[in-house]
């Protein structure tokens, strides 16, 4: 008889109900659509955080799709296979690195809306001040060597930790730490030592 | 996940995510990343070639090439050079096709990645003096009186044979066969038809035009209909609106209201009928509008798996109405339309679950009235 699952839009996707990511790694194409279903909506916004939106839509697919080909080479003991996907959009990346140069100026050039407080003046400071900032950490970001970068963003956007990103980059943790130390120097040096996180909030990419 | 740092010193990690954060991705840009991603991996591998064996590999592949287009020139169409869409099976796609949804992919997103797949699908190409062959198929339920013991539920089959002229509007010739393959629903139907001497009824054709005069053989078609949501035709489907929430005022404005069903029902049912009626009539864009328009139904809810209708699987997206479901059935691996389903609910007179009505529709175009291929 047929039964039907309460599903709409707030439902959470069903993780668990169709095997383990290694289960679907070593699965076929259709359950590599299971693991896309799980994982998918991260990684975009990881990569899109670099690349752009439109972009990376085509990374992303391009990421199951290199996965699903190099999947005899997914270690079975993992329990999650995001940091491996991770890497992979990671490695795609280094390929668009001109879009992503192109996103960081582009971004530099646009002063981001902002909420900010009551009174005009300190909403024009606020507004100057997340200007600058976004031109520094664009500028920082493009400047700096692609290591640190990647290990930057795997920790910042795609909230990994140093395990995760030293498996996703396939180099040692502490490797992982030293890159990120410098990375987070790098943005540091640049950016006032007053600078107000809160002045960011309201930033749109 | 990382928790090294304390929160005071993350305030260059909290500007940086702040500058580069982006939305999440709606479900529109997940159907295109599934699609593209499945798409690429069904693609067979490109061949590694060096030096001559590459000459040689690049002529094997455009004589195969040529001969592939040829078929697919030639066969739909009798000779027509405009790609005409074969009505059963759909497209031919290379390798393994994979499904584009999974077996447990949510109603929403599974209409918003086969309207996301819908490029290859392309509407009959009629030529004047062609004639568009619809074949429909399917069962139902209903009740006969056997006196004191109420009704007995018997299950029957129909099919529908018809030729249309111009792009599918004036009925040309059609026949119908009602009560194929009748039997009791239950074991207690056939005691009830047995104990009060009812048999089940029997297949009877009506046909139109009648050639013989017996009115009991008349098909009673009043033509011309307009075109519309219950009689698409080529260039009516062609007309609609791509946009989804205009494509669904259609179906809203066209399902009505009444007291027994809530509105997003009927306009659901509506849409399903439509679509599987005009499966073959569908331009890509139309196609794409039709599935996004029934996403935005509030209720609409997938029947885990896949279910079978005239013996192909198929995604059952649904909309609940009082005591029964109107599913539609959509092919996971082209995007086309299977069918159409009623299936009981809770409260219905049978049990949950029971599929009481399905019906399907192939077309095609043909080169004279009577032939199906």
């Amino acid at each position: 008889m047929t039964s039907l699952r309460s599903v709409g839009d707030s439902d959470p996707p069903a993780v668990g109900l169709s095997g383990s990511d290694a289960e679907l790694v070593a699965g076929d194409a259709e359950q590599f659509g299971v693991l896309f279903d799980r994982y998918a909506g991260v990684l975009h916004r990881y990569c899109a955080g670099r690349v752009g939106a439109g972009v990376a839509e085509d990374v992303v697919a391009d990421v199951f799709c290199l996965a699903f080909k190099q999947r005899d080479r997914y270690d079975a003991g993992r329990v999650n296979a995001l940091p491996w996907l991770y890497g992979i959009a990671t490695n795609l990346l280094r390929r668009r690195w001109r879009q992503e140069v192109a996103r960081y100026r582009a971004m530099a050039k646009v002063v981001p809306p902002l909420a900010g407080g009551d009174e005009p003046a300190q909403r024009a400071v606020e507004r100057t001040d997340a200007a600058e900032y976004v031109r520094l950490i664009t500028s920082a970001l493009e400047q700096m060597p692609r290591r640190q970068r990647d290990v930057l963003l795997l920790f910042a956007l795609a909230d990994l930790d140093y395990a995760e990103i030293a498996t996703a980059l396939g180099i040692p943790a502490g490797t992982v730490r030293s890159a990120l130390h410098r990375a987070r120097k790098r943005l540091r040096d640049v950016l006032p030592a007053d600078a107000n996180v809160s002045a960011s909030q309201e930033m749109t990419s | 996940m990382n928790t090294q740092q304390a929160p005071d010193e993350r305030h260059e990690i909290a500007l940086l995510r702040s500058i580069l954060d982006t939305p999440a991705p709606d479900n529109g840009s997940l159907a295109r990343m599934r699609a593209k991603a499945l798409r690429s991996m069904q693609a067979p591998p490109a061949p590694r070639y060096r030096g001559r064996v590459v000459l040689v590999a690049a002529s094997v592949t455009l004589v195969a090439g040529l001969g592939i287009a040829i078929a697919i020139a030639v066969q739909p169409t009798n000779g027509d050079s405009s790609f005409a869409l074969p009505t059963s099976g759909g497209p031919v796609r290379p390798g393994n096709p994979a499904p584009l949804v999974g077996a447990d992919t949510p109603a929403r997103e599974a209409l918003i990645t086969l309207a996301a797949h819908t490029g290859d699908l392309r509407p009959l190409a009629v030529r004047p003096g062609q004639f568009v062959y619809s074949h429909m198929r399917g069962q139902g339920m209903h009740g006969i009186p056997v006196g004191a013991d109420g009704e007995a539920q018997v299950v029957s089959e129909d099919e529908t044979k018809a030729w249309f002229a111009a792009d599918g509007l004036r009925t040309v010739r059609m026949e119908m066969a009602t009560n194929l393959n009748a039997r009791p629903w239950t074991d207690a139907d056939a005691r009830k038809l047995a104990g009060n001497g009812k048999s089940l009824p029997k297949p009877h054709t009506q046909v139109y035009p009648n050639p013989n005069g017996d009115p009991k053989e008349q098909l009673p078609v009043s033509e011309p209909k307009e075109p519309g949501v219950d009689h698409p035709t080529l260039s009516w489907v062609a007309s609609l609106p791509t946009d989804p929430e205009q494509l669904l005022a259609v179906f809203r404005a066209a399902a009505g209201t009444n007291t027994k069903h809530d509105a997003d029902y009927l306009t659901f049912k509506t849409a399903a009928s439509f679509a599987a009626r005009a499966d073959a009539l569908l331009t890509p864009a139309v196609r794409t509008a039709l599935y996004q328009a029934i996403a935005l139904l509030p209720g609409i809810r997938r029947v885990p798996g896949q279910v079978d209708l005239t013996g192909r699987a198929g995604v059952a997206i649904g909309r609940d109405g009082d005591r029964f479901r109107s599913e539609i059935i959509l092919d996971p691996v082209t995007s086309r339309v299977i069918g159409t389903r009623m299936v009981a609910t809770a409260g219905a007179d049978v049990p949950a679950g029971t599929v009481i009505a399905w019906s399907s529709t192939d077309q095609v175009v043909v080169d004279s009235v009577g032939a199906t291929s």
